[in-house]
């Protein structure tokens, strides 16, 4: 009986609180639903696939054209360019396939002709998936172009010469996500260390002390941002070496340079920490915000799952999304071994974040209300 | 707790004017609550003054906007002249909070060298020098390198009142100090703040414990946001003409209440 009495209570406290009741049903629901979106498909990636080929017209093509676009997770090109290497450069294609002159003719006649499988290299489980279905349509094709001759084989004959273009062959899942997740990881961690230390400057009255005192709010944000770099910096160090010496991680000339776009994401988490802060009464609802800033941001923005997959009304969240921005710098500068001149969108966006949310906890921080 | 003099202070260039100013001062919170109800207050250099009132009375509020955490809605504060909210008057300024305000997980000494270093004591080395010399004020010497979660709360409170104290400001802005110390603790604080006053610092004190008034040099009582009364500690009482400060207060009060809403100027100051 007595248990019923606290039972009630706390269903009382959950009442009076709607966050927590938002955390218990909403919450859950948006992200189960992004979720599925990601992995509904059994290949669990969608492909941006391009074809280059001078023989579109004829009837092997079109059979091969066809198996390709009806599968659901692959996304059909076109004329893309003039070679696979340019295609990929252009459109960004996950894959590029490069048939020469005359190859269906010396697939019709069993000469077993080579043709270029280029792969974009940045997603993991590419190739597997690639050349599988494009024997599949190749197989197609050498059916249609000998109609009288109902030949069985299942495979083309066809045989692809793979190539990458970033060099990236043979990089695991692991090497293709690790950086993105190390900057995520220190992120999560400062955004939680601030949010948490600022609420408890301003509960215990520490905060008023400080405001009181001839310190400016602007200073007092700088001074966090002062020792979580120091601390992202010392952090984000042993985690690359520790990452490369004894995970063995791989990347296009090492993971050094990823130290720069992981402390301006350690930055932005401090700012975020402080910013939200203010939306938090108590340690509790810091813990809230996990679910609320943290969790979409591992769903939507490419850090561990690949947002391409989703539908596109996923993509204006992935872009409002900061650690879309440190996924795609660290993406281009480990991955395709990309310079801060051609990551500098990304760059800008990043550091515009940063700069908006240095503003909102100045704010925050601030004396006189 | 021994007491030292309190090194000098310097008067600045608006020695004459009241070292707090309050006129006509009002503060109605965002959600209505109406705080204070035209306030107006001249606080001479040098008294220590206890501001009395139930819990709502608006002293919490009325140190806030004097320490410029908090606009006022309507009239004006100023302090040594300097209308606030104003980061100019915020060295002259010490604030002890109602709650401890210090970082329980760092010393006592690395404590008080933070609150100092933010409010412009420097180099190291005279911090440092004013650090022993609060501590030794205030018999915390030996547990200077102990964490204030390790402390009692009278000697966190103690810690909290060096905290306020160390870059010698010349106005201080207590917030009911002496609440929850034992009586010989009690009185060591009011002794404390008696010699500092003596020295020259205008201090004012939040409190809603009347039998810690008569060490005041002036009463401010405050009901309902609107100020009741205000003159020297003696003035109120012999117009009230009792011993018992419950009864004194009382009696302002319902002077105050008889002559309508916004009357709030008793004695002189």
């Amino acid at each position: 009986m007595n248990a019923l009495y606290v039972a009630r209570k706390i269903f009382r406290q959950f009442l009076r609180d709607p966050r927590t009741m938002a955390l218990i049903f909403l919450v859950p629901v948006a992200i189960m639903t992004i979720y599925y979106f990601l992995l509904k498909d059994d290949l669990s990636m969608k492909l941006t696939l391009a074809v280059v080929s001078s023989e579109r017209d004829s009837a092997p093509y079109k059979a091969f054209a066809e198996v390709l676009g009806g599968q659901k997770n692959i996304a059909f090109l076109e004329d893309p360019g003039p070679t696979a290497a340019e295609a990929i450069g252009r459109t960004g294609a996950d894959v590029a396939i490069e048939l020469p002159d005359g190859f269906f003719a010396a697939l019709a006649r069993n000469r077993e002709p080579r043709f270029a499988i280029r792969i974009e290299g940045t997603k993991s489980g590419v190739e597997a998936t690639v050349t599988k279905i494009v024997d599949a349509a190749l197989a197609r094709a050498r059916l249609a172009s000998i109609p009288f001759l109902r030949n069985l084989k299942l495979t083309s004959g066809a045989i692809a010469d793979v190539s990458y273009h970033y060099p990236t062959r043979g990089f695991r899942l692991i090497d293709l996500t690790a950086p993105a997740f190390i900057a995520f990881f220190l992120y999560f961690i400062t955004f939680l260390l601030t949010c948490v230390a600022f609420l408890r400057e301003r509960s215990s009255g520490t905060l008023e002390r400080i405001l009181v005192s001839p310190l400016s709010s602007e200073a007092l944000v700088l001074g966090y941002l002062l020792a979580f770099f120091v601390l992202g910096s010392v952090q984000g160090g042993f985690l690359i070496v520790f990452s490369t010496r004894v995970l063995d991680i791989r990347t296009v000339g090492g993971l050094a340079p990823a130290l720069v776009p992981m402390l301006v994401t350690v930055l932005l988490g401090v700012t975020m920490g402080i910013f939200f802060s203010e939306l938090a009464k108590n340690e509790f609802q810091v813990i809230q915000f996990i679910p609320i800033v943290i969790i979409p941001q591992v769903l939507l923005s490419g850090i561990i799952f690949d947002a391409d997959a989703l539908p596109a009304f996923f993509r204006p969240i992935s872009a409002a999304l900061p650690l879309t921005y440190t996924a795609n710098i660290l993406k281009g500068m480990l991955l395709k071994g990309q310079g801060y001149l051609e990551l500098g969108r990304d760059f800008l966006v990043l550091g515009a974040f940063l700069v908006g949310f240095t503003g909102l906890s100045f704010l925050v921080a601030r004396r006189a209300r | 707790m021994r007491c030292t003099p309190f090194p000098s202070r310097s008067g600045g260039p608006l020695d004459s004017a009241p070292a707090i100013e309050l006129s006509g001062l009002t503060k109605i919170f965002p959600h209505g609550v109406r705080a204070l109800d035209g306030v107006d207050l001249a606080i001479p250099r040098g008294s220590l003054v206890g501001l009395l009132g139930p819990n709502g009375s608006g002293k919490s509020t009325t140190v806030k906007i004097l320490c410029g955490l908090i606009r006022a809605f309507q009239g004006e504060a100023r302090i040594e002249g300097t209308r606030l909210p104003d980061r100019r008057s915020a060295r002259r300024i010490g604030y002890m909070p109602q709650q401890t305000a210090l970082y329980t997980e760092l010393s006592v000494s690395e404590n008080l060298d933070f609150y100092a270093s933010i409010n412009g004591v420097r180099p190291a080395a005279e911090r440092a020098r004013r650090i022993d010399e609060m501590l030794g004020l205030f018999d915390l010497g030996e547990r200077k390198r102990e964490v204030v979660s390790a402390l009692s709360g009278g000697m966190r409170q103690r810690v909290s009142l060096a905290a306020a104290l160390l870059h010698r400001p010349p106005i201080l802005l207590l917030d009911e100090p002496t609440v929850g110390l034992d009586p010989e603790l009690r009185l060591a604080f009011w002794a404390y703040f008696k010699r500092l006053a003596a020295d020259g610092a205008t201090i004012v004190i939040c409190t809603h414990a009347f039998d810690e008034v008569k060490h005041c040099s002036h009463l401010a009582f405050l009901k309902t946001g609107q100020l009741a009364a205000f003159g020297t500690t003696e003035e109120l009482r012999s117009v009230a003409g009792s011993d018992d400060w419950e009864t004194v207060y009382l009696a302002h009060v319902v002077r105050a209440g008889t002559a309508g809403p916004g009357a709030g100027t008793g004695g002189a100051s």
